[in-house]
Order: C-alpha cells, then structure tokens, then sequence
C-alpha cells in the first residue's frame, strides 16, 4: 500500500527574532513522511513562532522553511494546515456553521456530521462557538486538520484543556495520519503520545 | 470559496455583529440633528445631507470587517485553507455593501421625507447613492485591511477613509442636485460611476496587499 501522502520539510539556517529579541539562531533539521517533531521549551522561548515560520506566515530573518513532495517545492498553503493556540472561530456562530464554513474552504470530503461525531461532538451543530469549553474547542480545531486533507500538520498546544478521552482522540487521530504518511510539527509542554512512532524531540532553551 | 466567505459574513451580520442597526441609528441620528441645527426643512442641502450621511455612517462600522477576523486569526487560516486574497476581499466587500451600505440606501427615502424633499431629488440622491456605493466600498475596504491588525482604530478608519472619498462626495451630490433636470444621463452621475471604477481598480489589489501585509503573526 503507497502511502496517502510524502512530504518533507527542510529548516536551513533558521533565525527568527520578534521584536529586536532573536529567538531562533541558524535551526537546521530534516523532517520526512510519517515523522513527528516535538518542539518543547519555556513560555517565550519561540515554538509558536518556529510554527508561523514554517507555516509561511512569518517571513524569518534568514534561512528557509521548504516544504517539497516529489522533489518538488510545494507552497507552504498547500503542505500543511495549521491548529493555532487560539482557534479562528468567532463568536457569533454556531459550532455547525463555523466548521461547515471551514470544511466548503477545504473541499472535505466527510460531511458536517460525520466530522463532528469524529471527534466527538455529534448533536452539537446548533451550539454556539461562544459555549464551547477549552477542549470542544480543541476538538473543533482537530476536526479542521482533519478535513483539510494537508499532509503536514502544525499543532500548538493540541491537549490544552482536554479530558482523557480527548487526548486518547488526539493520539489516535495523529498516529493514524503518520502511518497514512503525514507529518506532524506539535508545539506542547507535555508529550503527545503516537502509537508506533516516537516523536524527535526538540527543546529550544534560552541561549542555545 | 468567496461565497462561502460571504455567507459566512452574512451569517455573523443577521447575528448583529457587523454594527448596522448602529449604522442606521446614527445616520438617522445625524440627519435629525441637521433639520434642528439648519432650522426647519432645507430641501436644498437635501442630497448633500444624505450623502454625508450615508458615508459617515457606513464608516461606522468599517472596523469591524476584517478585524474580527484577523484578530482570531481566521484570515490567515483563510489563506492556508486556500482562499486568494481577491476572493477574501471580493467576498468581505460584497459583504460591506450588503450589510452596510445597501440598509442606508433603503433607508435614504424615509430620511428625505423628514428634509421635505421632492421628488426627482429624492430618486436622484437613491440613485446617485447606487452608483457612487462602489467607490465608498473600495476605499472603505482598503483602509479596513490596512488597519486590520490594529485594535479600536474605527476613529482612524473614519480619518484615514474621508479624504478619498471627497471626489465621491462631491459629484454624488452633484449629480443627484442635477436629476431632477438632466435625468441620469447628466456628466455627473457618468463622472461618479467612472470614480467607482476607478476606486474599485484601484482598492482591490490595495486590499489584497494590505492583507497580505498583515498575515504575519495572529
């Protein structure tokens, strides 16, 4: 069986600062399909900027962050799709439009429902996104990676405020896109449990 | 894709987050406020009036149209999740005229009533409102995406927004003072839509750069 998706990405001389504050200096890594990164480190120390970067959405000082899939470059929109810290969901929905909106940008497949019973919120389409606790929320932002069909994923923080059931979700629904051949870049203070593949661990620590 | 950004819009609009009824309020408000301080009906400054109006108070609102959404993050998860800034700032515009244009004008003809216009004066001002929405809906989504990123600049947006709709200001009111005897045919009403299209040419890749600017950290 060929894996769903084959994807690298390479980190060349990597500086990144924000403000006049230089948080990353010359970062150099290789990460292939199937692989998973654990950045972890103090508050401030950078993960969620190391994100951005690689995500494209931050232009860094100098180096690279290159996505290629069959030896070519692939635009980092088209690689990845990234969970933020904090959700783009706005108040005013309801949980049903909010991820139906984000499913029609995407093209999923599945439909409203069956990607809400995915991650275990079925019968919550007429919940308001201002009702959600801290972990519905992370499960909204799952079922976003999930029906974006992108081969890399970059999550911060994907068990804040999560129950046990939620982070069981979470390690299932990640060890299920490393073996379809995806990659995950996840930003956390604790471990993210995969079954069958462990995780390259990096800590940025001050200084370094 | 933008009409998914648009009903989404629309959605978050029939919730009452896009300020129209405050929109509505104030541009009633003002034009109020004008018979008292003008003392008693001036049909005259009719259209001048309305079009003062109708532009402060579509303005109102202008932070409240890719703020939101930039502050969540949810337009760089547009760009990622593929959406091309025309589409964002086709759909967020078309949003703009609908939900905060389009309640003014609709409501223009009570208002006219209220100054003892005519009339002609009064199908002129509609109609010269109608035509002039484009360009007020370009340079209103220019500086909204400029300002995206900065938090409580709906002052600022006003500010920065004014000045580019002078030309705009002056031939609409002309144009709808010249209806009642020249009809829509008048070099004004054409000089007001050649300013529309110029102000769309001109604002959407405005738009797009602005918001490709401000993609940066959520």
């Amino acid at each position: 069986m060929t894996p769903r998706y084959n994807i690298r990405l390479n980190v060349q001389d990597l500086t990144l600062s924000r403000g006049d504050q230089t948080l990353i200096s010359d970062l150099t890594l290789a990460l292939g399909p199937g692989q998973a990164l654990w950045l972890t480190g103090p508050n401030g120390i950078g993960k969620t900027t190391l994100l951005l970067a690689c995500a494209g959405l931050l232009t860094p000082d100098s180096g690279t962050a290159q996505w290629i899939q069959q030896d070519s470059e692939l635009s980092s929109r088209e690689a990845l799709a990234y969970a933020a810290h904090r959700g783009p969901e706005r108040s005013g929905l309801t949980l049903g439009e909010e991820l139906a909106f984000w499913q029609s940008l995407n093209g999923d497949s599945l439909s409203l429902e069956e990607r809400l019973t995915s991650v275990g919120l079925a019968g919550r389409t007429k919940t308001p996104v201002i009702g959600l606790s801290a972990g519905q929320r992370r499960r909204l932002s799952l079922a976003r990676l999930m029906a974006s069909d992108r081969a890399a994923w970059l999550m911060d923080e994907p068990l804040a405020g999560l129950d046990t059931d939620g982070r069981a979700l979470v390690t299932s629904t990640l060890s299920r896109h490393l073996t379809d051949g995806g990659m995950a870049l996840i930003a956390s203070h604790q471990p993210v449990p995969i079954n069958g593949v462990e995780a390259l661990k990096l800590v940025l620590e001050p200084g370094a | 894709m933008m009409g998914a950004i648009l009903k989404r819009d629309l959605q978050l609009a029939a919730r009452g987050t896009s300020g129209t009824g405050l929109s509505l309020a104030f541009m009633a408000l003002f034009v109020l406020l004008c018979g008292l301080a003008l003392g008693g009906s001036r049909p005259d400054l009719g259209p001048g009036l309305l079009w003062l109006a109708a532009t402060l108070s579509a303005l109102l609102g202008l932070d409240r149209l890719y703020q939101p959404d930039q502050e969540t993050g949810a337009l760089a998860q547009m760009h990622l999740s593929g959406a091309s800034g025309l589409a964002i700032a086709t759909a967020k515009s078309l949003s703009f005229a609908i939900t905060g244009l389009a309640p003014l004008i609709i409501a223009t003809p009570l208002l006219a009533l209220l100054l003892g216009m005519d009339g002609p004066a009064i199908i002129g001002t509609i109609l010269s409102l109608i035509i002039g929405a484009p360009a007020i809906t370009a340079y209103a989504s220019v500086t909204a995406a400029i300002l995206a990123a900065q938090r409580g600049s709906g002052v600022l947006a006003v500010i920065l927004t004014a000045p580019l709709l002078i030309p705009v200001l002056i031939f609409g009111t002309e144009a709808a003072n010249t209806f009642a005897s020249e009809g829509i045919a008048a070099v004004q009403f054409r000089i007001l839509a050649g300013l529309s299209f110029i102000a769309v040419a001109l604002g959407t890749p405005a738009t797009v750069a602005a918001l490709a600017a401000n993609r940066g950290p959520a």
